[in-house]
């Protein structure tokens, strides 16, 4: 299966959205990322979790320990309401940028 | 809530650092295990699932590590975990954190004490409040732009017109006669107007200050003790207050006591001072000469300097109108207290600065070698850490918090040898340096410290660790660790430190080369008079009012001299005026200049044996006799300055010069009798020439015994006071070691300068050694497997040791090259303090390079030597 790198700054911006949908552990968020883009994007734990820490500081995500589905104690994400108010930036910003690079591209 | 949970956050990863690794790791490991059911049900076997997981989550610790490093508040964390880890290794090698304590201890705690004397000096010689409106005037006279001290009546001028100033304040020191108790003694004193203290903005600490009406004679005799006088007179008792004792023969009630921080701007190494109010203003008005008043002001709140000068001026300018028989031609000239008083100190402080300034880099560059030879054989260690995650970054913290720990015990060493020093700053200060005596170790030299202790350990942490931090992780572990190639790149960076610090100890070393050089010219000079250590002396005051009359004062010198002649083992004895002050004189037959232009000279009273006593040789015609008394005509003798330059083409024998004394004795005209040789007393005198008047003629109130005893002679000090007070015991003695003319400020700081400036050069000198042997020694060290290499080869012993000593060479060659280019241009710095010795001195920059060059070459003699005693065996083996 070939990996493809993701685009730096991206990952805060998938992992909010993923964590939108509801509380989820750092696998979970890494398995997600990559079934949602049909296997394309892998998340690196070396990448995935010095940004998990980055935004639980930044009081983006808040961070609790449960029970997974299969009984086993995780540590589970939450976004937080600063955390939506983020996402929704980075989306727009990401919305705009993502139609400029296709202008570019097709009228180039 | 929002700050709540950050805050919370913080804390945690600051305290709760275990709880959050074994959480960190929790996460992890789940991470992992669901990574294998993954593969597992993928299809994977057990083992291969597992592998498959470790190898797609790479480094875990270094994962984890830079997790950390995301947490916020973490770097204080860090930061003790650094402080904590360079401690513990600092303490596994006492060896090494010993020698750079301590040299960093000598370097910071030269910093710290000659910070001090500035801090006392320069900053805070006087605990007077605004300082920067204080102002010293002066009369200058305009033509030539010499400033002197100010006619009493000039003063009471300006006082009474000036509205620049809030108030304007005069003050004259001399010796006075206490009788105290019951005992006589000879005090300092200095005579004030009633707001002096005012003017200076100081009260005292006991009693109560002057009251306007006590300036006028008559309104009560009153005295302000100093703190010294206080309680070396009055063993510090609280109920002074109102005693009474006589000074100069009248009775004085002592008012108050001055706060012990209190010093006068004025000459105070006199021992302990009094004060009283100047109550003769009746004559003091009207005197229009220029002698000993200094004159200081308070300009008011928004009064510049400027507008108060050109106020001065014009009130100058109308007194030259007013006076112009003794004003014409005279303005006044207006500098800061400050200014004023610590301008002969300044070279002596840039030095002292310089100094241990030079010092202290050397210390920096030893340490920064000691840090670089430790961080190349901590490679393994740094590869280790590196590999486990470790940022560039991060390893450097590390490295600088072990420099700055160094730094730190060393400054804490410092300053405490700083405080143990300022004692003998103290004592060795010139004591008329205003401020020399509040040398401490106070809360603005700990915060000095601090930063010099902040500058230093980065300035000597900094290479090392980056040139550490500079890790090739593939290539560092190829090596297994032994670091060959990064130890390559630290030898050149150590071979920089020592070429600089050659170069700083001979730049230093030169100037204080040049500074003795100076100082033993000085010494040695020529000065006309005899210098020797069998010379005593006593200044003398008769104040008693039976002295009044001249001639009592005459019997009284009469019989003391012939009592002293008595005694065994005395050579010659004299008695002189206290003081040579300098007035002018008139030429008979030659066109006089205005009062105030004749050509100026020192008169000094003395007996005919002065000269003897003295040994100054007489040149022409005849020395005083004990004919030359008040009923016989008025005779001088000059010395040879002022004959040549007054009678270069005539007999001087016979002239007739026209001087007053002082301002209260009317001009007389003397005839000259002899010339004697010249006598420089005081060398920075602008004035040298002297008129010598018979005692006889004007026996002087103050005056300066001198006894000169046979060679080999033992005189006991006692029995010269015991001849004087057989003759009369109520005259007061201080009979010490050495001529009464001995001068002081320049030549004092002249010394010092000196002295300081070779200590810190030797201990400049010292360390600069123990850096080249350092950098041979862990050179030959690095080497010891090549050299035996050479050996087994065979390779001469002799070659060795010049493949050895060509490295050292080299170095110790590129220092001397560019501490001598340094040292040229700090010689012409050094200029206004060097004395009959030219800035660019041979026989100092010879030997000095000369020394350096003898030290480097045993610094580098003794590593090589151990080199070539290296056994071939051994040495293949150590690889």
């Amino acid at each position: 299966m070939e990996k493809t790198e993701l685009l730096s700054g991206t990952l805060d911006l998938l992992v909010l959205r993923v964590l939108n949908g509801g509380p989820l552990h750092g696998f979970g968020i890494a398995e997600r990322i990559h079934v949602l883009s049909r296997d394309v994007l892998t998340v690196e734990e070396g990448s995935l979790y010095p940004s998990l820490y980055r935004m639980e500081e930044k009081g983006w995500i808040e961070a609790e320990w449960g029970q997974s589905d299969k009984g086993r104690r995780a540590k589970f994400y939450t976004l937080t309401k600063e955390g939506r108010k983020q996402l929704a930036n980075e989306r727009q910003t990401w919305d705009r940028v993502a139609l400029a690079i296709a202008d570019v591209l097709r009228n180039a | 809530m929002k700050w709540l949970r950050k805050v919370r956050f913080k804390l945690g990863a600051l305290f709760g650092r275990g709880k959050f690794d074994a959480e960190m790791d929790a996460e992890m490991r789940m991470h992992l295990e669901l990574r294998i059911e993954r593969n597992i049900s993928a299809g994977m076997s057990a083992e291969e699932a597992r592998y498959a997981a470790l190898r797609d989550f790479g480094g875990l610790d270094q994962i984890k590590e830079r997790a950390r490093d995301q947490r916020g508040g973490l770097w204080l964390g860090h930061l003790i975990q650094d402080f904590r880890y360079g401690l513990r290794l600092l303490r596994k090698s006492p060896g090494f954190t010993g020698t750079a304590v301590l040299t960093l201890a000598i370097g910071i705690g030269a910093c710290a004490a000659v910070f001090s004397v500035v801090n006392a000096v320069v900053l805070h010689p006087f605990s007077y409040p605004n300082i920067d409106r204080l102002m010293v005037v002066r009369s200058v006279f305009l033509p030539t732009g010499s400033r002197q001290s100010m006619a009493t009546g000039d003063f009471f001028d300006y006082r009474h017109e000036s509205a620049a100033f809030a108030e304007l304040a005069t003050s004259n020191s001399k010796g006075t006669n206490f009788i105290i108790g019951n005992e006589p003694m000879r005090l300092y004193t200095e005579y004030v107007t009633v707001n002096f203290f005012k003017t200076l903005g100081v009260r005292p600490f006991l009693g109560r200050d002057f009251r306007p009406e006590e300036e006028i004679r008559g309104n009560g005799n009153v005295i302000i003790l100093g703190y010294n006088a206080w309680r070396e007179q009055f063993s510090g008792h609280s109920d002074v207050i109102g005693q009474t004792i006589l000074a100069d023969g009248s009775a004085a009630t002592i008012i108050g006591v001055m706060p012990p921080d209190f010093q006068t701007f004025a000459n105070s190494n006199y021992g302990p001072a009094l004060y009283m109010p100047i109550t003769d203003w009746g004559s003091l008005r009207q005197n229009r000469g220029r002698d000993n008043y200094q004159t200081i002001g308070r300009l008011k709140d928004h009064v510049t300097q400027a507008q108060a000068n050109s106020e001065l001026n014009l009130i100058a300018s109308r007194l030259a109108q007013q006076y112009p028989d003794t004003n014409k031609g005279w303005g006044v000239s207006i500098v800061p207290l400050l200014d004023d008083m610590i301008d002969f100190a300044r070279p002596l402080l840039f030095i002292l600065l310089g100094a241990v300034g030079f010092v202290l880099l050397i210390a920096c560059a030893n340490i920064a070698n000691l840090l670089l030879a430790r961080a190349a054989s901590r490679q393994r260690e740094i590869v280790v850490r590196t590999a486990l995650g470790a940022s560039r970054g991060r390893i450097m913290r590390q490295l600088l918090c072990e420099s700055m720990l160094l730094a730190a015990f060393g400054g804490v060493l410092g300053v405490l040898l700083a405080h143990g020093s300022t004692k003998l700053i103290t004592s060795i200060l010139p004591s008329d340096l205003p401020g020399s005596a509040n040398v401490v170790v106070d809360s603005r030299t700990l915060i000095f410290t601090c930063v010099v202790v902040f500058l230093t350990g980065m300035g000597c942490g900094l290479a090392p660790a980056f040139q550490a931090a500079q890790v090739d992780l593939n290539q560092a572990l190829k090596e297994g660790g032994r670091g060959n190639s990064a130890g390559k790149k630290g030898l050149r960076l150590r071979s920089l430190f020592v070429v600089s610090e050659v170069s700083l100890a001979l730049i230093l070393l030169t100037s204080a080369g040049l500074l003795v050089r100076s100082f033993l010219a000085y010494e040695n000079m020529d000065r006309g008079y005899y210098r020797g250590r069998d010379l005593f002396g006593t200044p003398l005051a008769l104040t008693q009012k039976k002295y009044n009359v001249p001639q009592n004062r005459i019997n009284f010198s009469d019989r003391v001299l012939e009592k002293l002649s008595q005694l065994h083992g005395i050579n010659s004895t004299a008695f002189s005026s206290d003081s040579a002050p300098f007035g002018e004189f008139a030429i008979a037959g030659r066109p006089v200049a205005a009062p105030g232009f004749g050509p100026p000279a020192r008169f000094q009273i003395v007996t005919p044996d002065y000269f003897k006593t003295q040994g100054i040789p007489l040149i022409h015609g005849r020395v005083f006799t004990n004919q030359d008394a008040v009923s016989t005509p008025l005779v001088m003798l000059i010395d040879q300055g002022l004959a040549k330059r007054y009678f270069l083409n005539e007999n001087p024998i016979g002239q007739r010069l026209k001087i007053a004394l002082d301002d209260t004795t009317p001009a007389e005209w003397r005839e000259v009798v002899g010339v004697v040789g010249t006598a420089r007393f005081n060398f920075e005198d602008a004035v040298q020439d002297r008129i010598y008047i018979p005692y006889r003629q004007t026996p002087p109130l103050d005056s300066f015994l001198e006894v000169r005893t046979t060679p080999g002679a033992f005189l006991d000090l006692h029995a010269i006071s015991g001849a004087v007070h057989s003759v009369d015991a109520s005259v007061p003695l201080t009979v010490m070691f050495g001529s009464g003319s001995e001068d002081r400020g320049t030549p004092g700081v002249r010394r010092l300068s000196m002295l300081l400036a070779t200590l810190f050069s030797g201990v400049a000198l010292l360390l600069a050694a123990i850096g080249i042997y350092g950098v041979m020694a862990y050179n030959v060290a690095q080497r010891t497997s090549e050299i035996g290499l050479r050996m087994a080869l065979g390779a001469q012993q002799r070659d060795v040791l010049r493949l050895v000593m060509t490295g050292g060479a080299r170095v110790i060659c590129f220092g001397i090259l560019f501490g001598l280019l340094g040292a040229l241009a700090s010689a012409r710095l050094l200029g206004a303090l060097l004395f009959n010795v030219g800035p660019y001195d041979l026989l100092t920059f010879g030997s000095i390079t000369l020394a350096i060059s003898v030290v480097g070459f045993f610094a580098c003699l003794l590593p090589a030597l151990r080199a070539i005693k290296v056994s071939p065996m051994v040495a293949l083996r150590s690889e």
